[in-house]
């Protein structure tokens, strides 16, 4: 039995992990599965992902509801017995230049009581519920509001609570109505308060304590009275009365320029103002002073002092009464207010789903927002490049290390960028497209697509997206339309890094002949090149497209609104009245068009030639023909000296076409370095040619080629950004077209050459790295520049005349002998530092310009340009020179 | 008088190199200490040093190296020392060219009269005859935390001290030395001929009228702090600027010059002027003081 057991899990083992070709072909890397897919899907996937989240937070955000929290605290507060919040910790933002951060309950729970208004008692029961409940369930912090106890209570001494403001613990805005004051408690600090709390508050019953011994029948009445029916104004005003009373009972005193005087006393709050009167009621002095030092006792406890004996403690107590009520507030009408914080939020809250208002106020401010955001960031980050790194890097590294290596050519920012940003870009490209319209590219339009992207690398300028730059439309049926349509011809050529810069021209001449209509050009303007076009009072309609072949000619040009339908012609007649100069009224009907199309109308002219070529022969101008560039080219060709035209314009004609080839032969940074002699050689001498390139060889080979640019009319009925292509041109207007028509590669297959070329070398991994060293950068840029810069700086140090020269600096800084000190590197740096710690920017100027005057030192010169590099950075070159 | 060679500055600024790196050997770390002792010394054959610190920071390991090197004399000074003890001492040893004082700041009235004016005149009267004595270096060590026996040291005293060194606070690697590096051994000593040339050579230089126009400008910004704001007597007077003169010069000399830089006096202020502050007059912090220096020193390095 246990054999057939063991058997059965072989088997399964078998089954389950391959037999031994599988795993042998696995173990050494055969026939392995490429996951080009899942790469594939993961680059994809990645934006999808994001969507993802984005869609995440949104779903998130409709389940979330306030209602269960507030039932959940609701549910508390019943069985707590008082009105409070729970507050959770919040991250707070640093405000200001204060640093102190404040934490809440650390990261627990915290009770925030605002109360309202009830008796002192109730208060201190409800702090003592609140206590219990903070023990029994370990909330550490409780806040309370200031102005709470302030109201309830005389006296309290609030000064060893800290205090912090609602806005900051919440960490977010509050309107100013709501923000207010609170203690911030533990629970210890809450048992002092209640303590406090209770001693000082002013109850009934301590008001009986003490009138109770008053011996005065007025004030025992009034002292029932007042127990009975809890009038404290009516007491106060008696007590008020009857202290007054006593205190002018014996106020005769003796005065020596007076005699006898009265001394009047009346009685505010604690002060008491005494008017010294002669008999006749003259006023000769008045006095303020407290109360007590009126009594002449040292202070408002002293009132109670046990012993004091008969009418004078009769006084006392009377007195202490007097100031006890005083003190004690009475109860001021407060403004209808929700104590609850949470409870006014939820009520906006409410508020706002009702739509009673649009915006909650008191929330998250946007800073709190973007400061979590900032953290979340980070972290992401973090892991995202914990992981990617750990997996990729290392063989990221190794591909980018070996690009490198085997495209010597290029410098590395140029290899970056070609290996980190084009590829996505490109690939981020392709997504956006494929998610704008998914049918129509994963047609047969991803070809044309990818020839798009692809081209966006060359040479030429970039027209990834075609634009549309005139609809070519026959009028006679009959007609074969010309395919090249020049705009301008070259006048001059620059050579500069690697680049021919040529000047155009257009033709300025302009005639409209009288024939027959054959085809039209038209575009679509907006209003600013419409504007553009009308300047000087003269609608400038030169720049137009001029068909290259027969004689043709322009008939007519004619605006119109595409909106509207008003239309405004420049006909033969109109010209030959006013060449293409236009009046105010003209112009005001033309800015007013809203959607303007220019068309231009062709024929063929029945005497003169062609306008276009007309006006090559009129100018004459030929870049070409420097005897130099024709060597080059003719060696880059692989030619002999002796070579005809002919035979040059075949050998450009027979190379290949790229769109890219400067790109294609890594070249794109070498080139630059190149003079004119060496480029067109380079030029001449690579596998494939783009249309400009091309051209560019057939010109600079002869002198009597012209440089011309405009479109190649692929039939498709319309000129566009794509169809822009240069040729050369004869003054006989024969075109000399010698751009290679045999393609490099299948265009077919770029799609799958750039894809699998950006999965191939995991461009994501590269974007980040490239994301990681920036920010390693920004982390130790600095250090490492002042690292390179204080090795520079150690070269000059490492000069042997360096000590002479510093003797100099100082001789013509104070005159007299100077033997230079030879020590080390980093006490002449020190004695530098403390020298000329001092000195400005234009008093060393000043010693620079002595210096160059009086010993012409250069490298004194060059060590007094270092003083303020030291000066600066002292500590940190001290510390490089004395690890080195 | 003749003018300095080049040669000659240069001997004076490797006699001042060798004293340096002497004092290497004695003591570990305390650069500044080292550079004003150094100075002192060799500037003058009759410099009165007073040397301040905590217990334990070398004071008297140094002032016994000097002590090792010279014809000495110590006396501990306690609070019930008697000014006989010390003239009986001083008598026996006219011929000394160092006088070792431990724990100065404990010396009583009389004592302290005494040493002032063995100080101040050279000689001492007893009984009515009066011994004196030729030039000799005064190495008084005090320690100013501790406070049991201490007299106040009168300014007087105190003035006739022509530098207070204050020893620093020891760096991480200093102590890291000290507590667990090798025991310093110095082998060297000090060479008396080399002393009086390098004194002599300060006393012929002449210093050229721009020089004395700095040190005259520097003099005025120390002077400005006793008499300008009337808050404090920064200890400047003829006596101590005299020896900044010297100080300087021999600086200047050990640099290789033959004129003066405020560098050259700058770091030494708080050595030449801060014990010279009439303690009973004003009463001030410590730190407050070294303050006053400390933006003193900055406007005397912006002399130009």
């Amino acid at each position: 039995m246990k054999t057939s057991d063991e058997v059965k899990n072989n088997l399964k083992l078998i089954l389950r992990n391959g037999d031994i070709f599988d795993n042998v072909c696995l173990r050494e890397g055969v026939g392995q599965r490429k996951y080009s897919f899942l790469k594939l899907n993961i680059l994809l996937l990645s934006r999808i992902l994001y969507i993802g989240v984005l869609l995440g937070e949104k779903i998130k955000q409709y389940f979330i509801k306030p209602e269960k929290v507030k039932k959940a605290q609701d549910e508390i507060r019943d069985v707590l017995g008082v009105n409070v919040d729970f507050i959770k910790y919040k991250e707070v933002i640093q405000e200001g230049h204060d640093k102190e951060k404040f934490h809440i309950a650390d990261f627990g729970l915290a009770i925030l009581y605002l109360d309202d208004y009830v008796e002192p008692n109730t208060y201190i029961d409800n702090l003592q519920k609140i206590l219990m409940f903070a023990d029994t369930y370990h909330l550490r912090k409780i806040y309370l509001r200031i102005n709470d106890i302030e109201d309830h209570f005389v006296d309290v001494d609030l000064r060893d609570f800290k205090i912090i403001d609602l806005r900051r613990m919440l960490g977010g805005y509050l309107e100013t109505s709501l923000n207010q004051d609170l203690l911030c408690l533990t629970t210890d600090n809450l048992r002092e308060l209640i303590k406090k709390l209770k001693s000082s508050n002013a109850n009934k019953d301590y008001i009986r304590k003490i009138g109770s011994q008053i011996q005065d029948l007025v004030i025992s009445k009034a002292l029932d009275d007042f127990l009975f029916n809890d009038d404290l104004d009516t007491f106060k005003e008696i007590v008020t009365g009857r202290l007054e009373l006593l205190l002018n009972s014996d106020s005769y005193y003796k005065d020596k320029s007076y005699g006898k005087v009265i001394g009047m006393v009346s009685l505010n709050n604690d002060t008491v103002k005494v008017e010294f009167k002669t008999q006749k009621g003259e006023i000769i002095d008045t006095k303020f002073m407290p109360l007590w030092e009126y009594l002449e006792v040292a202070s408002y406890e002293e009132l109670l002092n046990d012993n004091l004996i008969g009418e004078e403690k009769n006084l006392c107590l009377l007195s202490y009464l007097y100031l006890f009520l005083c003190n004690n507030k009475k109860k001021g009408n407060r403004p209808d207010f929700v104590y609850s914080f949470y409870d006014k939020i939820y009520k906006r809250f409410e508020l706002k789903r009702k739509k009673k208002i649009k915006k909650i106020k008191g929330l998250y401010s946007k800073k709190y927002k973007n400061y979590r955001n900032l953290t979340q960031y980070y972290s992401s980050f973090v892991a995202c490049a914990l992981i990617i790194c750990l997996i990729g890097a290392g063989g990221a590294s190794a591909d980018f290390i070996k690009g490198y290596i085997t495209n010597k050519d290029s410098n590395i920012s140029e290899n970056l960028f070609n290996n980190l940003f084009l590829p996505y870009k490109y690939s981020l490209k392709l997504e956006f497209e494929l998610l704008k319209d998914p049918i129509y590219y994963i047609n047969k339009n991803v070809v044309e697509f990818i020839d798009n992207i692809s081209s966006s690398t060359g040479d030429s300028y970039d027209y990834t997206f075609e634009t549309i730059m005139g609809d070519v439309k026959t009028l006679d049926e009959n007609f074969e339309l010309p395919i090249y349509f020049a705009t301008n011809y070259a006048t001059d050529s620059i050579y500069k890094e690697g680049n021919i810069q040529y000047s155009t021209s257009f033709p300025n001449t302009f005639i409209i002949e009288d024939a027959e209509p054959l085809f039209e050009v038209s575009r679509r303007l907006n209003k600013t090149i419409l504007k553009n076009l009308i300047s000087d009072n003269r609608l400038d309609v030169f720049r137009t497209f001029y068909p290259v072949g027969d004689n043709y000619a322009l008939i007519s040009v004619r605006l119109e609104d595409l909106k509207n339908g008003n239309t405004f012609v420049i006909n033969y007649e109109r010209f030959l009245k006013n060449g293409n100069y236009l009046n105010s009224q003209d112009i005001d009907y033309l800015l007013s068009f809203n959607d303007p199309q220019i068309t231009y109308t062709y024929g063929i002219s029945q005497k003169d030639q062609n306008i276009f070529v007309d006006s090559l022969q009129n100018n004459k101008v030929y870049t070409g023909g420097n005897s130099n560039i024709q060597n080059s080219i003719i060696k880059g060709l692989g030619l002999s000296e002796d070579a005809s035209l002919e035979d040059i314009l075949k050998a450009i004609k027979n190379k290949k076409y790229s769109r890219t080839p400067i790109y294609d032969h890594h070249l794109a940074s070498s080139i630059k370095l190149m003079d004119e002699n060496e480029y067109f050689e380079t030029i001449a001498s690579m596998d494939s040619l783009v249309c400009n390139l091309a051209a560019t060889l057939a010109v600079e080979s002869t002198d009597d080629l012209i440089y011309v640019v405009g479109y190649l009319d692929d039939g498709d009925g319309y000129l566009s950004s794509k169809e822009s292509h240069a040729w050369a041109m004869n003054t006989k207007g024969d075109i000399v077209d010698v751009t290679p028509s045999t393609v490099v590669s299948e265009e077919d297959n770029i799609i799958i050459d750039i894809l699998s070329w950006g999965i191939k070398n995991n461009i994501h991994v590269y974007t980040l790295m490239a994301f990681i060293a920036n920010v390693l950068r920004k982390k130790f840029g600095k250090k490492v520049i002042l690292n390179l810069k204080v090795m520079k700086f150690n070269d000059l140090l490492n000069n042997p005349d360096i000590f002479e020269a510093y003797a100099k600096i100082n001789e013509v800084l104070y005159g007299g002998l100077n033997i230079p000190r030879k020590s080390s590197k980093e006490a002449l740096v020190e004695k530098i530092n403390s020298d000329f710690v001092g000195f400005s920017k234009e008093e060393l100027d000043s010693l620079k310009e002595a210096l160059k005057q009086e010993a012409n030192n250069r490298l004194a010169i060059k060590l007094v340009d270092s003083f303020p590099f030291i000066r600066d950075n002292f500590n940190e070159i001290k510390r490089i020179l004395e690890k080195k | 008088m003749e003018k300095i060679s080049a040669e000659t500055i240069d001997k004076v600024a490797s006699i001042y190199d060798n004293t340096i790196d002497t004092l290497d050997d004695v003591l570990v770390g305390q650069k500044n200490v080292k550079k004003v002792i150094a100075s002192s010394i060799l500037c003058d054959t009759r410099s009165k040093i007073l040397l301040t610190g905590i217990t334990g920071v070398g004071k008297t390991t140094l002032s016994n190296f000097f002590a090792h090197n010279f014809d000495s004399l110590r006396i501990s000074v306690t609070s019930d020392l008697l000014p006989t003890e010390v003239q009986e001492q001083l008598k026996a040893h006219q011929s000394i060219r160092l006088l070792q004082l431990e724990e100065f700041n404990r010396a009583s009235g009389k004592v302290l009269a005494t040493f002032n004016e063995l100080f101040a005149e050279g000689q001492l009267t007893l009984d009515g005859l009066t011994c004196s004595f030729n030039d000799f270096y005064v190495f008084a060590t005090q320690n100013n935390i501790d406070i049991s026996g201490i007299f106040n040291v009168p300014f007087a005293v105190l003035d006739r001290f022509d530098v207070n060194v204050a020893y620093e606070d020891l760096s991480f690697e200093e102590k890291r030395q000290l507590l667990f590096g090798e025991e310093l051994k110095c082998d060297r000593r000090l060479n008396e001929e080399d002393i009086r040339f390098t004194k002599s050579m300060v006393d012929s230089l002449v210093l050229k009228k721009k020089s004395e126009d700095l040190l005259l400008a520097m003099f005025n910004i120390i002077d400005s702090l006793s008499y300008d704001n009337k808050r404090i007597f920064a200890g400047s007077n003829i006596r101590a600027h005299k020896f900044a003169i010297r100080l300087a010069k021999f600086n200047a000399l050990a640099d290789g010059r033959d004129y003066i830089k405020p560098r050259d006096l700058a770091d030494f202020i708080n050595c030449l002027y801060l014990h010279r502050i009439n303690q009973s007059v004003i009463k001030m912090d410590d730190a407050d003081a070294k303050q006053i220096f400390y933006d003193a020193q900055k406007r005397i390095l912006k002399i130009r």
